[in-house]
Formats: structure tokens, sequence, C-alpha cells
């Protein structure tokens, strides 16, 4: 058994960037122009921005104090807040974010290698969309290339988490900003290239359709963008803020972290849409590229874009691809960082965690890097999956005390900004709401979906509700009646085991 | 004009001396000059389906049997207009291709197949088209260019239809039909000249459809926003401060209270952190003087 000493970020901006850094990912560049310029653009930016507010940065305060309270990774925190019996509750957190790291390295791993592409000019001699597509299929269907580069990721990864939050901090000191700065040149430069296309973009992200504001769609899938795009919920808060200093603020922190994520979105968002309508040769093009997923999008129509511009999308190219290299990183570094804290709370020694849980990542990793519709269910199943956890959180302040979490965990007395009854109303109220919509409506969809009939959305397909229903009961069955009491047995104590959570509550009755 | 209308035409099917020595001994390649005799002379037809299947025999003996009916056996240029995706559009009722969505503010392309380009007038394709803005009747033409397959050397298929091999080439062509500015219905059709049909600028025309051009029709949608410029502008610009007011204001809001409070418990943590060092502390009041004692050293006896 190890007894390290505990580490600590150094400031609160350290802090502050890698929490960002872990929300920040390949979703808020690929993803979040997509959705919003299918969902009705203005329409679909204001329930994004609502949802902020009404989801994400709630359950943000939540994890950050159970984490800086608890000083323990999911595990041990929700045994100590939620009780011996909930340690699952933690076990699954660790275990969602750890199976989407599964596949979130091969992911990486393609960002990585079009860098590569990019930078060495392969990207150049392709002329259209149909040469991207054979250069995208060539590399996908050449799965030892994707592993190569999947164990890159990995390694990387692993590099950063070996060398503790220290390392964390001061990689994502850097990565944050070049990543903030790539995009915010990829932002600009296709306004000098094709000025009123490039306007297009904007009009597309900014101006409302107002047929879509009184869609429930629009509404929901504002909200998964939301969820998703911060990570809110998904026990990443609870990591870092394990290594908060005790004097660190909650509130704050949660509003810091939530606008510095969709600041970076909006920087993508511009980016993207300005870059894809300013190089397509009409709207019907630039849509098509809107249209054709994440993996599309990027790697065959922004490729082709970038090929179309010559020296001028070889800079812009390989710019884009490596701010797409440094968001997968910083959220990889926080998928695994989530997993070895859980495991240095077991008693293991860190270092010898990183090395064992990078072998097990990156092996688990290749059943999705040889198959892109076994990457594709686990994105389904385990993406999923992270909005229960988000449930999970807001369960166990409900069983601790709402008004009780506000006052004694979130409202300590070095709390920067006070957080109101507001709060409180949102986690009682407004997300169960919240939760079930997106849920029922996402079982709706998948029951609806054209391509299957309703039967066969219960059926036993790759993207069913049952087959999902069945990797987590599977799941759970292990997790709660096998794991359940030797992990919480094995995990170390924390500051509140002994369930004493005093500390800072006098002065918060004063307040 | 209506009616239908028969023609019968025998030719030498001799050998003259082949295709160099010989006048049109080929017969595929007589068959046009045969059609051309009968378009200069009956020219109307050359407007109706019908004036391009004329139905043409491979020798005097032939007659009677099995003919050539077709625009494909004549290897007259064939025109189809594609979609986006390179499937054929058919016309009417004739196609499940439906065609990509187009927008107000767009020129929209679109693409031609030339089959049997080899034997298309240089220059002579046309895109016509006409909006709901224009008066009945009127169309306007923008030339077409060639964008895939456009070596006049690259003969890449050959056509042994009748007995007779005739290296061929099929082209793509594109043009674009300007942006309308405001959503509606646009028609369209190309044109084109056979080069052994064609008379200077007159004959042998081909077009999009079956034998008459038959336009296709599609909509046009308006384009995300208000469809004025100036107001997009405003619309934009207020979107954009809205939204930007609130996540970058925020951001730089919480940024500013965060390093605020940073600064001040930095702050507290210096006082608590300067320990107080402990100095003599300073004599109340002087001595009075004449109460110092006068130090006094006791004398050591020396040793004797």
């Amino acid at each position: 058994m190890a007894d390290e000493k505990p580490q600590q970020f150094s400031s609160r901006l350290g802090l502050i960037l890698t929490t960002i850094g872990a929300a920040v990912g390949t979703g808020n560049i690929w993803r979040f122009p997509r959705e919003a310029a299918a969902n009705g653009g203005g329409s679909f930016m204001i329930g994004w921005l609502l949802f902020l507010f009404a989801w994400s940065i709630p359950l943000l305060m939540a994890e950050f104090a159970i984490g800086k309270k608890t000083r323990l990774g999911t595990i041990g925190a929700m045994r100590d807040m939620a009780g011996r019996n909930f340690t699952w509750l933690g076990i699954w957190m660790m275990w969602v974010g750890t199976a989407v790291g599964f596949y979130y390295a091969v992911v990486m791993g393609w960002t990585i290698r079009y860098f590569w592409i990019a930078l060495s000019g392969q990207m150049s001699d392709a002329s259209d969309t149909t040469e991207t597509q054979a250069l995208w299929d060539n590399f996908i269907g050449s799965p030892f290339e994707v592993i190569f580069f999947q164990l890159i990721a990995v390694a990387f990864s692993a590099f950063i988490v070996y060398n503790g939050i220290s390392g964390i901090e001061k990689a994502n000191m850097v990565l944050i900003p070049c990543l903030v700065a790539f995009l915010i040149v990829a932002m600009i430069y296709p306004f000098f290239l094709n000025f009123e296309g490039a306007a297009m973009g904007l009009k597309f992200l900014f101006i409302p359709q107002w047929e879509y504001l009184f869609k429930g769609e629009t509404w929901i899938r504002a909200l998964t963008q939301s969820a998703w795009s911060t990570s809110a919920g998904f026990g990443m808060a609870i990591t870092y803020a394990v290594a908060m200093r005790k004097k660190e603020d909650i509130g704050l922190n949660a509003f810091l972290t939530g606008l510095g994520n969709n600041s970076v979105s909006l920087i993508a968002g511009v980016a993207v849409l300005g870059t894809i309508f300013a190089l397509s040769d009409s709207t019907a093009e630039g849509l098509e590229a809107v249209e054709a997923g994440s993996s599309g999008l990027t790697f065959i129509h922004l490729t082709a874009l970038f090929a179309s511009m010559g020296t001028a999308g070889w800079v812009i190219g390989s710019i884009f691809f490596l701010a797409m290299s440094f968001a997968a990183l910083t959220s990889m570094v926080s998928t695994l960082q989530g997993c070895v804290v859980n495991f240095v709370d077991m008693g293991w020694e860190r270092k010898e965690a990183v090395r064992y849980i990078a072998v097990a990542v990156a092996l688990a990793g290749i059943p999705s890097a040889f198959s892109l519709e076994f990457l594709d269910n686990q994105d389904f199943v385990w993406g999923t999956g992270l909005i229960v956890s988000g449930l999970m959180v807001a369960i166990v302040v409900m069983k601790f005390g709402v008004s009780r979490f506000r006052k004694e965990l979130i409202n300590t007395k070095y709390a920067d900004i006070q957080i109101g009854k507001w709060w409180e109303y949102i986690i009682k109220y407004v997300f169960p709401i919240e939760f079930i919509l997106v849920f029922g409506f996402f079982i709706y969809e998948k029951l609806q979906d054209k391509n299957d009939s309703p039967i066969e959305g219960m059926g036993l397909g790759l993207f069913t509700i049952i087959t999902m229903i069945v990797q987590w009961a599977m799941i759970l069955i292990i997790f709660i009646f096998v794991l359940n009491n030797r992990v919480a047995d094995a995990t170390k104590k924390g500051p509140v085991s002994d369930g004493n959570f005093d500390d800072d509550v006098e002065w918060a009755e004063k307040v | 004009m209506q009616g239908s209308f028969s023609y019968t035409v025998e030719l030498n099917a001799a050998n003259q001396g082949g295709l160099e020595g010989g006048f049109h001994a080929d017969p595929l390649l007589i068959r046009p000059t045969v059609r051309m005799h009968l378009l200069t002379n009956i020219h109307f037809l050359d407007e109706s389906p019908e004036a391009r299947i004329g139905q043409m025999f491979g020798s005097y003996n032939q007659i009677g049997s099995e003919g050539i009916y077709s625009p494909e056996d004549t290897m007259m240029p064939t025109l189809t207009i594609l979609s986006s995706k390179g499937e054929s559009v058919g016309f009417q009722s004739d196609t499940d291709v439906s065609f990509e969505k187009y927008y107000a503010n767009d020129d929209f392309p679109v693409k031609v197949l030339v089959e049997n380009s080899q034997f298309m007038k240089k220059d002579s394709i046309f895109l016509k088209y006409r909006n709901d803005n224009m008066m009945e009747g009127e169309w306007k033409e923008v030339p077409m260019i060639c964008s895939e397959n456009c070596d006049v050397k690259a003969i890449g298929d050959v056509n042994s239809s009748a007995g007779f091999n005739i290296q061929k080439r099929d082209s793509v062509y594109k043009a674009y039909v300007p942006e309308t500015e405001e959503s509606m219905n646009v028609q369209f059709y190309a044109v084109a000249q056979d080069s052994r049909l064609a008379s200077q600028n007159f004959g042998g025309y081909v077009t999009t459809g079956y034998g008459a051009s038959e336009p296709i029709e599609i909509f046009v949608d308006d384009i995300i926003g208000f469809g004025n410029g100036i107001v997009d502008f405003f619309a934009v610009a207020i979107m954009m401060g809205i939204i930007y007011g609130v996540v970058w204001g925020g951001l730089y809001k919480t940024v500013g209270i965060a390093t605020e409070a940073e600064r001040r418990k930095n702050e507290d943590d210096e006082v608590k952190n300067k320990a107080p060092k402990k100095k003599a502390k300073p004599p109340t009041k002087p001595p009075a003087k004449g109460k110092i004692k006068p130090r006094t050293v006791a004398a050591i006896p020396k040793e004797g």
C-alpha cells in the first residue's frame, strides 16, 4: 500500500485551465458547430446558453464541492457522500469515464494522424471529397495504422498523468492557451479568404430560425450539447477537485469552467462554419458538409476544403488538426486521471497505476480501432451513460440534502461568491425534469429511427435501446453485487469518511 | 405542326474505298448526313422528338427489316442532367432522383452528362434557364464548360451498334444558374449541337429530355436570414452581442472576481506568513543621570 503525499494545484489558474481542458474536447470543435447549424442557428444557441446555467454549471458546482470535501476519487466520494451501499455509483462513474477513454484514444489518434497528413502535405494531394473520402477509408481500413496512432495518443496522455497533478497542470497551462490561439487563427483566417462566405457561416450560427425555437428537438439537442461539452456530472470535476487547495472556491470556479468551455465552443463554431462556407462553392455544398456527421465533417469535408486552398490550406489545416489533437489530449488526460485517482485511493502506487491503466486503456481500445461500428456502439452506450452519471451526482446531492449541501459544501468560508437558493431549485426540480425529457426524447428518437422499425429499435442491433441497457445491466450487476463492498472497503478513508462534515459549517451558519 | 411523317432513304452500301477513299462509306457516318438533308428540308422536325429518331436502315437489302430508330444508334450526342451525386436525373415522373437543395443566394451548379461527346460541336453546349421573375417564354443561357473527361484524344469506349465499331467519349459539362436572390422556381435544360448536323450555328440540336427540351423545374429555398443584407447584419450583430455578452462577458466578470479574490487571499496569506520577529523592547524611559552605577572592577592581587 502506498501512502503518498496529497497533490495540489499550485494555482487557481492551473485548476481552471485543467478543468476547462477536461471539458473542452473534440466535441466543442466538430459537434457544436454542426449541431448549431443543423438545429436553427440562433434558436439552438438560446437553448444552449440557457442550459449552461440550468444544467451544466449547477452540476459542476456539485461535483467540485463533493471532490473538495471528500478528497477522494469518484468511488470514495460516492461512498462518503451517499453511504457504503452506494459505492457502486462511484464505480459506475469511473467505469463510464474510462470506457469512453477506450475509444476516445482512437479518436485522438485520428486527429494526430490528420495533423501529420496536413503537415506533411499529403492533404494537398486530395482535390475533392471523393479523394478525401478515399484517404479516410484507406486510413480507417488499415487497423494497424489506426492502432499505432491510438497508442501514441495513450502514450502522450499517460506521460502527462504520470507526472501527477503538477504535470497535468503544466501541460494544460500550455495546451489550452495554444488551443485557443490556434482556434482564433482558424476563426479569423476564413474572413480573409472569402468574407462573404465566412459571413454566411456567422448567419448559420447566430440568426435564429424561429420555427426551430418551437421544436422540442432543438431544446433537447441544446441540452445534450451543453451537458456533453462541459462534462458536467461526468466525475471529471470531482477528480480534479480532489487536488484543490483548501481555500479554493466552488461556485465561481464552476462558473469559470462552464463559461470557459462555452467560450472555446463559440470560437470553434465561428472557425468551423466560417471555414466551411468560405471554402464551399455553394450554400448547399456547405450544408452538405455540416450534415455529414462529426468525422465526415472533419476528416472528409474540411480536409477537402483545406486541400483546395493550397499553401493556405496547408497552414490552416495543420493548425486546425493540431488544435483538435490538443483538445482531445486534454480530455484524454482527465479520463486517465479519473481512473488513476481511484486506484491510488485503493492503495496503488500512482506511477504504477498510470502504467497499468494506460496499458489497459490501450488494449481495450483496440476493438474500436479495428471496427468503426464497434466504436460507434461504445460511443452510443457509454456516451449516453455519462448523462446517467450526471443523474447520479444529483441523486447524491439530494440524498445529502440539497439545502445543506449548498450551505455547507458550496458556500464555505472560502467562497468568493455566494450561491443563492436558485441552485437548490435547479437541482431539486429543474434537473429531474430535464433528465426525464432528455432521456425520454432519446428513447423516443431511437424508436422512431427511420432506418430501424420500432421493433428493430428494441432489438439487439448496434444502436438499439436494448443493446445499451444490456451492457449497462451487465456492468451494474457486477458493480452492485460483486464489487460494491470490496471496493468500498479497499478505498482509503477520507477527511469526511467518519461522517463529520462540520468543517467550515460554523462559518456557513453565520452567513 | 401535328401529324406523322415517314421517309425512307436508300444508301449506297457498296465499298467506296474505305473511310479515306470513299464518301461516307461507313453507314454510321452516313446516317447523320442523311438526317442533315432531311432536316435541312424539313427542319421544323428538328424541334420534335421524332426528328432525331428517324428510321434508318443499314443497306437497301435491309429495308423492311429492323431499322435504326434511336439517337443512341446514330451516336448523336445525348444530354442528361446529373444530380450532384452523379445520378442521372430523368424527367417528370420518370425519375426518383431528387435534385439537391439549392438556395436563392447561390449560383447553383448544373452538371450535364454528354454521351458521344466526340460528335458534339465544340462550344455548342449551353444551359438555358428561366425563373418566375422572367417574362413568359423568356430563356437566358450560359455556356457550359467541360469538367470531366475533356481530353478530345481520350476515347474510352467503343460503340459497336449495328455491327460497326466507333470509338466514343462521354464527358460531363458544368454551368451555374445565377442566384435568384429570392426564393422561387427555376427551370433549366441544356442544349448542344451535333457537329455533323450543325450548319454554322444552326441545326443538329440535341437537348436534355426526350427530343424536345423538357426543362427540369426546381425550387430554390430562401437562405437563412431575412433576405436583406442590412437586416441580416443587425440580426447577427444583436445575437452575437447577446451570446458573446453572456459567455465572454460572464467569463470576463468571473475572471475579474477570481483575480481579486485570489489577490485578497494571497495578501492574507502573506500577512500570516510574515512571522513577527522578536525585537528587544526599548526602555520605557532613559535612566536618570547619576543613577548609573559606575562599573567597578575588583583589583586582582598580584601573585607574589
